[in-house]
């Protein structure tokens, strides 16, 4: 598992990087706890700030791969992923209720707006699968559909909400596009104990990913409960997506772009492809994360544009692929 | 007595929308036998093979699968006893052959188990069985039509059904690769499995089959052996078409030629 040390290397690369440049042996020696006579300054910003970000990072991206991964199995749709769900849109019209409602930001926890996007996201993730009915699991497309129906009247309010809020525009834009400032170890707390178990639960579920993705009554013949199975995938698909948009808002480009790039390196057998998706999620976001706050010091560009301006060639790269002898098809 | 594949008793199902209804129908399908069910489009046939799979339940009625009820069986005991191939076929994207045939082993193996010895060797063989070695390592998704019916034919026998459910088993393929279907799946019942096929080609009936069950108006009109069963004045009242009897060189009646009926 070439993952464990690459994600570590990656971690180590990030935590040292910043504002203030902190050699790797030394944040090992303050990690090891004998960082006596280095600044102690030093010891505050990796504790408070670098180290439950980039954890943050990690544990977003690896939980936003993987929701990726099942949703394309699942779906038998190369471009599907959690947020069609009505993820995303329904975590930005919690956000953007709560950023209009309260007058400020703060709040233990996730605080106010975290709090608010991920009963947002359950919300309307929930209203997505009722909307699609009892066939949802037997005809993909009809979730999905009712998915897109929905993001469309969540974003409808969202504008609407914008339009009598004009003062309020630039936070709710800037909590749509994502981002990981701000990351303390409550949040880190909160998405490991919500996106760890979810990944496992997927990850021991990656034979069943497989025939599930056959198609339905195929599923039904290789001796599975198709519908059963879908449910509890998609259950702690939408949970753990739902954690991490939460905390990082509506990261995008992660679920889509990963699961195809650890299905080209490892092939589509999603036994593997699940935590390889993970790990490909976890450092891409440590990685995009680490150029947004410091491509352009001492200012932050929200880690989604870095994720996005990644992910648009990619797909293109995937589109033209399919065309020829299918690069999609990994 | 060996238990009866399946046993279906006065089982009736109505969709949720629309005026067709299946049944009451009652039939036991015997191991070793190779059922063609044969009738017109919208007849039903899909709803009997989809009703014996489980995939859909009856409203009235009782399917038991040797001697045990259908709900009695879990998922998985249901996947070692029968291997059901719907009509239209899905591809998930980026499966390999042999992985994809691999499946097949699921309800042996499980969610957690990787394909043992025997699991493999049953793959290759049914790899070699339906001449896919030079397409061993190609996604499912880039193969013609033709080839991936083929290899979704050996996914469904490497489960090791005892029953075999096919819907249209020769769909998309040319004459020879449906006759080499229609021969193995003739071996299959030759060795005990109960095979039970929708044919749409009567002659395929009467040259393969055991048994033809004629479907009609979501019910089951007669069944019988294909000779006695496929009389073009019983298929004249189901098809609105009546076709010529004539004798093939094996002294067996064969039909062709329709006329129509007045």
């Amino acid at each position: 598992m070439a993952g464990v040390p690459a994600l570590a290397a990656v971690i180590l690369l990030a935590v040292s990087y910043g504002s203030v440049r902190i050699p790797i042996g030394d944040i090992l020696a303050i990690l090891a706890g004998q960082g006596d006579g280095l600044p102690d300054t030093w010891s505050v910003i990796l504790w408070k700030i670098r180290i439950p970000r980039t954890l943050a990072a990690a544990l977003v991206g690896g939980v936003l791969a993987t929701g990726g991964v099942s949703c394309q199995g699942l779906f038998r749709n190369p471009l599907s992923e959690p947020y069609l769900l009505g993820i995303s849109s329904g975590a930005a019209l919690g956000a953007t209720i709560a950023i209009v409602v309260a007058p400020v930001s703060g709040g233990a926890g996730l605080g106010i707006i975290g709090s608010a996007a991920f009963m947002g996201a359950m919300t309307v993730t929930v209203a997505v699968f009722i909307a699609a009915g009892r066939g949802a699991f037997k005809i993909p497309s009809t979730l999905l559909l009712s998915g897109i129906a929905i993001a469309f009247l969540c974003q409808a309010i969202i504008w609407l909400l914008m339009t009598f809020n004009r003062d309020q525009v630039e936070r709710i834009t800037f909590w749509t596009l994502g981002s990981l400032s701000s990351t303390g170890w409550f949040k880190v707390l909160w998405l490991t104990a919500i996106t760890i178990p979810a990944t496992i639960v997927l990850a021991s579920m990656g034979r069943v990913l497989d025939i599930l993705s056959t198609g339905y009554d195929s599923a039904h013949g290789l001796g599975v409960k198709p519908q059963r199975s879908a449910a509890i995938i998609l259950a702690f698909t939408s949970l753990g997506t739902a954690a991490a948009v939460a905390v990082a808002g509506s990261i995008g480009f992660i679920g889509l772009m990963v699961p195809h790039v650890a299905r080209f390196l490892g092939g589509p057998s999603h036994r593997n492809l699940v935590i390889r998706s993970w790990f490909g999620g976890a450092i891409l976001l440590v990685l995009a994360d680490l150029a947004a706050r410091t491509v352009n010091p001492p200012g932050e560009i929200p880690v989604g544009i870095v994720t996005a301006l990644l992910g648009a060639p990619f797909l293109l790269i995937l589109a033209r692929g399919k065309k020829g002898e299918g690069r999609l098809d990994g | 007595m060996a238990e009866i594949p399946v046993t279906l008793d006065c089982v009736r199902w109505r969709p949720q929308s629309g005026t067709f209804e299946f049944g009451p129908v009652s039939l036991e399908a015997e191991a070793g036998k190779f059922i063609a069910l044969v009738g017109p489009n919208g007849a039903g046939k899909s709803t009997l093979l989809n009703l014996v799979s489980g995939i859909i339940t009856p409203d009235e009625g009782r399917i038991d699968l040797f001697g045990k009820a259908h709900y009695e069986w879990t998922a998985r005991e249901r996947g070692r006893l029968m291997a059901f191939l719907s009509q239209d076929p899905e591809r998930p994207f980026g499966f390999p052959v042999a992985e994809y045939i691999g499946l097949g082993r699921f309800p042996h193996v499980g969610p957690f188990r990787s394909l043992g010895k025997r699991d493999c060797r049953i793959v290759d063989e049914e790899i070699t069985a339906w001449g896919l070695e030079f397409l061993e390592s190609r996604a499912v998704s880039n193969l013609s039509g033709g080839e991936f019916q083929r290899v979704r034919l050996a996914r469904a026998l490497a489960q090791e059904p005892k029953i075999l459910l096919l819907d249209e088993p020769g769909n998309h393929l040319d004459l020879s690769s449906r006759m080499g279907i229609l021969n193995r799946l003739r071996e299959e019942s030759g060795a005990g499995r109960c095979v039970m096929a929708v044919l749409h080609d009567v002659n395929d009936a009467l040259l393969y089959a055991d048994q033809v069950w004629l479907v009609a108006d979501g019910q089951l009109l007669c069944s019988g052996p294909p000779q006695d069963i496929l009389q073009p004045e019983k298929l004249a009242q189901v098809y609105g078409i009546k076709l010529t009897p004539f004798t093939n060189g094996e002294g067996l009646m064969m039909l062709g030629v329709p006329s129509f009926v007045q």
